[in-house]
């Protein structure tokens, strides 16, 4: 069979299914791996004698920031997401995601979000050198100007976008689109903690995405809320580790799910607690791990009662993990088959006990005093971030690459991948927890500390644990030009990816060894499209343009941007993808959701989403204000700026407009073509004399000389009246969109989705009900 | 219980329970697992496989769970006999209390009298000293790892942490934030010397503004 490179590179550029973009993810997250470990091989070697000097203080500080970005947002979490693109379809019996075509936009986001990343280093000022936790007010424009800056955290707001739409996109797929007969009970435990994941995913990432908007704001419009001394460090370090903790269990739940898959299969016996696994993740590590984030911060000056709470909380999570390591322990007993993938969940459970017990450690606010930004913690979260997750990921990927390519890997070189790994891990991270006096992120140190030898012995654990990866490298290249063929289920496994239980349904599975490509290439070329690519470079480089632009440049490079998303969104607009597509029979009519389409359920976790980041944005602004008093920040009076009779009048309009709305519906579901017309046009121009009216307060304001970077509540009122603002433009172009639709294709067709855009109107609306009162009448 | 500004003794005393407790558990638990996975496994009987009973299960899973929980209750509240490391009374007897200053990248450390001094900090023995840590430009963190003591240095925050020296050393203090190019020599020395020496420095001393 000839190479076609033309029809490769169409094929990798438009696909859709969801096994080949799971493979994208894989390759590029493997990518943005090695990046991020060469970063760490070469702080490794910086470190490895006292008083080195290979790498000057300010690209150390840079690579250590982008090692730690690098490898948690665009390696292991992205890894994560690659295993469940392949196999949470399989397994569930779904055709594909509910949304194919936004899950090639996520994919997209993620690597250009990734190329934005690594490129802000090679920018002038380079990238940032604030640590990955970005603590303010560091890494505002004062302290760390730079394009190359601005660029990273733009990179990552984009992958907070690529999240978002990735969770809200899986979660619909997990509920919506199970296979008949795919009961709560029998959903496999790999999709379980890809399903956890993905909750945390929609909870973590919403705060993060709205602290880099205001980041971004104080970088960019010259807004001060984290350079004020009204809170703003800590506030950010609230918001960050109030993402930051669950993104943790973000990298390793799949991890998890994984091994859960493979000890069962090779221990030839069902995996103990299976419920008590499933109900202690969900009831337990959910909630708690959006209620210990303050133990990231028990020095940070909180009073006795939070440190005694976030303590014990931090404690009571360990309960559920408990759970899981002896669940997966009492499932070994009586011995396994050790092949490759079993020895590497091993690894993982023995990697994870260590990192668990040493978290223990940590959630004591008094043992922490010392702990806290010491190489203590630097062993700790690398035993559960590279021990736990990388090998059980690893474990993953050798249990289904038989699945993947067909073929079977050298077992020979899996061991030696393994022993190699194991032991060079352990030589590089376990010298770390005794240096307990020595902190974090310094360039170097003096030989009178007495920290070289242990240090000089974890950076040779750090090569040894690098070059094992090339055998990694090798035995995935064997495996793909040379590897035997294998049979169909090789492990036995009776789990329904494998085919057990004749629930596959997704496109081309039916063979094995098909990568992603399909049998029937004609449902296929429905739905593959340009588009998702198209979009996501019209975002890419509308932010490279706002990371720039602060350069006339870079503001024509934002217009050019801008317009290249309208022209590819436009060009979504027109394929009708309604009339081509459809999923099939799924089982989405049962409990509990009954009766609801797959849109209108994605559309309520999307508000979900926006609710956190509305929530962060109010929260973050009544943090401030709190505050401000004591710091001296005078906030305006009522009336003072913002006139309150301009605010009332905007809040009648947009009021007014959720009632039309609802009319509008009502006269959808009665099938009265004409006065849907009538009401959703008197909502769209509601909608237009809200955001006119708030217009004209900007201009009037800014007649008075008031902008964003007057002062701090300004600042606020501009950021969050604009970030609203937006969602009210979005809205009023969804609402053309309607009725250009309606006009076209008069009917109850052309007027169905109207239902699940109210949705999105009303919550627009409520949320200035919010705003208005925070910023006109208090 | 009495109030005592941290010692070493206390933290260490802490620090053992847990890495006893700790390391048993670590033990144990990666023992069974390693045995039971470098175990062949017994070919299975074609007939009644001996697996225990799904009560003998349950008992199990409670057993465990309930020495799970005994483990990290006696840890939290070996935690909690020590608040005294992490609390400073509002005006303990006889004590002097010192302003500390972090700023890209140095410590300043400012006395009752009104002497600042850059880089290194005098204090003299057996008397207990409030520190009160603020930042004058980004987020620092105070921290003198050999006496298990160290607080945020925070824009517009005041933290205040205690000390008592028993005997004239020397120690180094460090920052353990991130704070910028400079972060890793952010160092001071703590300098703790008899009363009289103190005494006879500290009365010498010119007053200067901060």
């Amino acid at each position: 069979m000839a190479f076609d490179f033309r029809k490769t590179v169409h094929r990798w550029t438009t696909t859709t299914n969801h096994k080949e973009i799971g493979i994208l993810y894989f390759i590029t997250s493997m990518f943005f791996g090695a990046v991020g470990a060469m970063l760490a091989e070469l702080m490794r070697v910086q470190l490895s004698v006292p008083s080195n000097t290979v790498l000057s203080a300010s690209l150390y500080n840079e690579f250590v920031t982008m090692h730690g970005l690098v490898m948690i947002l665009w390696f292991l979490s992205p890894l994560g997401i690659a295993l469940m693109n392949y196999f949470v379809p399989l397994q569930i019996g779904a055709p594909d995601l509910a949304f194919p075509r936004l899950n090639a936009v996520s994919y997209w986001m993620y690597l250009f979000s990734g190329v934005l990343a690594i490129g802000g280093l090679f920018l002038p000022g380079g990238g940032p050198n604030g640590g990955w936790t970005v603590y303010q007010p560091l890494n505002t424009s004062v302290y760390s100007p730079g394009v190359g800056i601005s660029l990273v955290f733009l990179g990552l707001a984009m992958l907070a976008a690529s999240v978002t739409i990735g969770s809200i996109n899986f979660l619909v797929t997990i509920a919506h689109e199970r296979a008949p007969g795919m009961t709560i009970s029998k959903i496999p435990m790999f999709t379980w903690f890809a399903t956890f994941t993905l909750i945390l995913m929609l909870l973590a990432f919403p705060p993060l995405l709205a602290a880099l908007v205001m980041l971004m704001s104080d970088r960019l419009l010259g807004t001060v809320i984290f350079l004020s001394v009204a809170g703003g460090a800590i506030l950010w370090t609230n918001l960050f580790w109030f993402f930051g903790h669950p993104e943790v269990y973000i990298v390793l739940l799949p991890a998890f799910g994984a091994i859960a898959e493979i000890l069962p299969v090779f221990a030839g016996r069902d995996l103990e607690g299976r419920r008590l696994i499933v109900l202690a993740t969900g009831l337990m590590v959910i909630p708690l791990s959006m209620l210990v984030w303050q133990h990231h911060m028990f020095i940070t000056g909180i009073n006795l009662a939070e440190l005694a709470t976030f303590s014990v909380t931090t404690i009571i999570i360990s309960i559920p993990f408990d759970i899981i390591v002896l669940s997966f322990i009492l499932t070994t007993l009586g011995g396994v088959k050790l092949n490759t993938p079993m020895l590497w969940a091993y690894g993982a459970i023995v990697l994870f006990i260590i990192g668990g017990i040493s978290g223990v450690f940590l959630s004591s606010f008094v043992l922490d005093v010392v702990f806290r930004g010491s190489y203590f913690v630097v062993a700790h979260f690398h035993y559960v971030m590279v021990g736990a997750t990388i090998f059980g990921l690893v474990a993953g990927v050798y249990y289904w690459l038989p699945k993947i390519t067909g073929k079977m890997y050298s077992e020979k070189l899996g061991l030696l991948h393994f022993a190699i790994s194991f032991i060079g891990f352990n030589i590089t991270y376990a010298p770390m927890f005794l240096l307990i006096d020595m902190p974090r992120r310094i360039v170097t140190y003096s030989a009178s500390t007495g920290w070289g030898t242990l240090n000089y012995i974890s950076s040779v654990g750090a090569i040894i644990f690098g070059g094992a990866q090339l055998i990694f490298v090798a035995n995935l290249l064997y495996t793909h030009y040379g590897g035997f063929p294998s049979i169909p289920n090789p492990w036995q496994s009776l789990s329904p990816e494998w085919g057990k239980g004749g629930l596959l349904r997704s496109v081309g599975s039916a063979a094995d060894g098909s990568y992603g490509s399909s049998e029937s290439e004609a449902i296929e070329a429905k739905h593959t499209s340009h588009r998702p690519l198209e979009v996501s470079i019209g975002v890419a480089v509308t932010l490279v343009g706002l990371a720039t632009s602060p350069y006339l440049a870079g503001k024509a490079v934002i217009v050019l941007g801008l317009l290249f998303l309208v022209y590819a969104l436009l060009r979504w607009a027109r394929d009708n993808m309604g009339d081509k597509f459809s999923l099939g029979e799924t089982f989405g009519d049962k409990f509990p959701f009954a009766g609801v389409g797959r849109i209108k359920l994605g559309m309520w976790i999307f508000i979900a989403s926006d609710i956190l980041l509305f929530g962060s944005l109010i929260g973050s602004t009544l943090f401030i204000r709190e505050n401000s008093a004591i710091a001296g920040v005078v906030w305006p009076a009522i009336g003072n700026v913002h006139d309150v009779t301009t605010g009332a009048i905007s809040t009648v309009a947009l009021l007014a407009s959720s009632f039309t709305m609802v009319r509008a519906v009502m006269a959808q579901k009665a099938g009265e073509q004409r006065h849907y017309m009538i009401w959703l046009s008197s909502t769209f121009v509601l909608g237009l004399a809200f955001l006119l009216t708030e217009a004209s307060e900007w201009y009037s304001l800014y007649l008075r000389g008031i902008w964003f970077n007057t002062s701090l509540p300004n600042g606020l009122y501009f950021l969050l009246t604009g970030v609203h603002a937006s969602h009210v433009t979005a809205g009023l172009v969804m609402m053309v969109y309607l009725m250009v639709r309606a006009v076209r294709k008069p009917g109850p067709e052309g007027s169905k989705s109207i239902a699940n855009f109210a949705l999105y109107w009303d919550f627009v609306d409520i949320v200035w009900v919010f705003l208005f009162p925070l910023f006109y009448l208090v | 219980m009495a109030v005592t500004p941290p010692t070493v003794a206390i933290w260490t005393s802490v620090f053992d329970v847990y890495l006893v407790l700790g390391t048993l558990v670590g033990i144990v638990v990666i023992s069974v697992l390693t045995y039971s996975v470098f175990t062949k496994p017994k070919v299975k009987a074609e007939v009644g496989p001996k697996r225990s009973s799904e009560r003998k299960k349950k008992i199990r899973a409670v057993i465990l769970t309930l020495i799970t929980i005994s483990i990290l209750t006696t840890v939290e509240l070996d935690t909690f006999s020590a608040t005294s490391l992490v609390t400073v009374p509002s005006d303990p007897a006889n004590s002097m209390t010192i302003q500390v200053v972090g700023q890209q990248f140095f410590w300043t450390f400012i006395y009752p009298n009104g002497y600042a001094q850059v880089g290194n900090l005098t204090i003299p023995v057996g008397e207990t000293i409030i520190l009160n840590i603020t930042s004058k430009d980004v987020f620092h963190s105070f921290a003198i790892q050999q006496l298990d003591v160290a607080k945020d240095a925070i824009p517009g925050r005041y933290n205040q942490l205690w000390l008592e020296v028993p005997t004239p050393s020397q120690y180094s203090i460090i920052c353990k934030e991130l704070c910028g190019v400079g972060h890793a020599f952010m160092t001071a020395e703590l300098y703790a010397v008899n009363a009289s020496t103190f005494n006879a420095w500290y009365g010498s001393l010119q007053t200067k503004g901060g």
